[in-house]
């Protein structure tokens, strides 16, 4: 069946499905009651660059760049660094890289880590970090225009998530240089695991 | 990308949600009360019982106000909830698993059902609900999208981030396995 062709038997079925269901009729009452204890600030609240020194963990030939990623922001470039030479960074556009460049630990009771995820896009006008974490609503990620990277951090608890980045609010692109699960519906996803803090 | 036909826009959302986040918490009501019936319609097809469609709706709404500051086209609220909902269908069916219980019994759909038409309706809606349940939870949620939320491929690759022919094939397995299991039925 193509899109336009009208089937009566699937008509038929979809007609009975679109009968009105009848949820509890306290519905409504039940929802708005347990918004009382969620205050609005909770949804303004942005997460805060850290105030902490950060750690990058890269290999020696790169600690250079890694350190003149560290104060220029620009982590996507000590991230590329460590897996190629800085030359092959612009070329390979449209490839995602996540490396857990910075885990620094931002709650102790709740072992929460603040994990960097960098994306390296060609063309994009934007892109954004969606994954479990985000309930997959789009997380903006910032770029830095000076590497061409864009770049988002988030505090993460440790285990294991599923993410894919989203370009131009259209393209869900998943990460090849990371491992890979099936989502809910079989679709791939990017999965990041974050250990515990010994 | 523009999105399609099927899910409601309200002119006057981009308002609302303007108010709650102003400190107007009993705003959101509107929304509530605007988006229940259709959503909660889509869940109870989705999940099969309405106690965990009202869980995945409440949930829903719960998270879409938590994150209100981050829907950033306020005016397709609708659809950005929907979005939400749709993902929260997904971890329930997933932790959920398949039940015994694998069609959906609202007990006041099928009295009002067999008042209407007795006997026949009633028997012909429990089998659609049976059926809708037997099929693959990717298949189900790609018909009743096309099919009774009457959304467009676009719009649906945007909400559940599959790719518009991948989301036709599910449509067209899907109306193949409705169509076995309830042409018997039928007759």
């Amino acid at each position: 069946m193509n899109d336009h062709e009208f089937d009566p038997f699937i008509a038929k079925i979809a007609r009975e499905l679109k009968e009105p269901v009848r949820l509890d009729p306290r519905f409504d009452e039940r929802v708005m009651a347990a918004l009382e204890p969620d205050v609005i600030s909770i949804a303004s609240r942005r997460i805060e660059a850290p105030w902490y020194r950060r750690r990058v963990s890269v290999s020696a030939p790169m600690v250079g760049l890694a350190a003149a990623a560290a104060f220029g922001g620009i982590a996507a470039v000590g991230v590329l660094a460590s897996r190629q030479s800085p030359q092959a960074v612009y070329v390979q556009v449209d490839q995602p890289v996540l490396e857990p460049v910075a885990n620094r630990p931002v709650d102790s009771a709740n072992d929460i880590q603040q994990i960097q995820f960098i994306y390296v896009a060609g063309e994009a006008q934007s892109v954004a970090l969606i994954g479990d974490f985000n309930d997959w609503q789009p997380t903006p990620m910032v770029k830095d225009t000076a590497s061409g990277g864009w770049t988002v951090s988030i505090p993460l608890p440790a285990g294991r998530h599923q993410y894919q980045f989203l370009l131009d609010g259209t393209r869900h692109v998943t990460d090849p240089t990371a491992p890979m699960a099936s989502g809910d519906f079989g679709s791939p996803n990017s999965v990041v695991t974050v250990s515990p803090r010994p | 990308m523009a999105l399609s036909q099927g899910l409601p826009i309200q002119n006057d959302d981009a308002e609302i949600v303007a108010k709650v986040l102003a400190g107007d918490t009993a705003a959101y009501a509107t929304l509530v009360a605007r988006y229940r019936a259709q959503f909660g319609r889509y869940a109870v097809r989705m999940l099969g019982t309405r106690e965990d469609a009202e869980e995945a709706l409440q949930d829903a709404f719960l998270r879409a106000y938590r994150s209100l500051a981050k829907c950033d086209d306020p005016e397709r609220f609708g659809s950005w909830l929907f979005r939400i909902l749709a993902n929260r269908c997904r971890t329930a069916g997933t932790r959920r698993g398949r039940r015994d219980k694998t069609f959906v019994r609202d007990e006041v759909a099928l009295m009002d059902a067999a008042q209407q038409h007795p006997a026949e309706r009633e028997a012909w809606r429990e089998e659609i609900d049976r059926a809708l349940m037997m099929l693959e939870p990717e298949q189900r949620e790609a018909f009743l999208l096309k099919h009774v939320e009457d959304l467009g491929y676009e719009e649906m690759a945007e909400i559940t981030g599959v790719g518009v022919s991948a989301l036709k094939m599910r449509v067209k397995r899907a109306c193949e396995r409705l169509r076995v299991l309830l042409q018997e039925v039928q007759g």
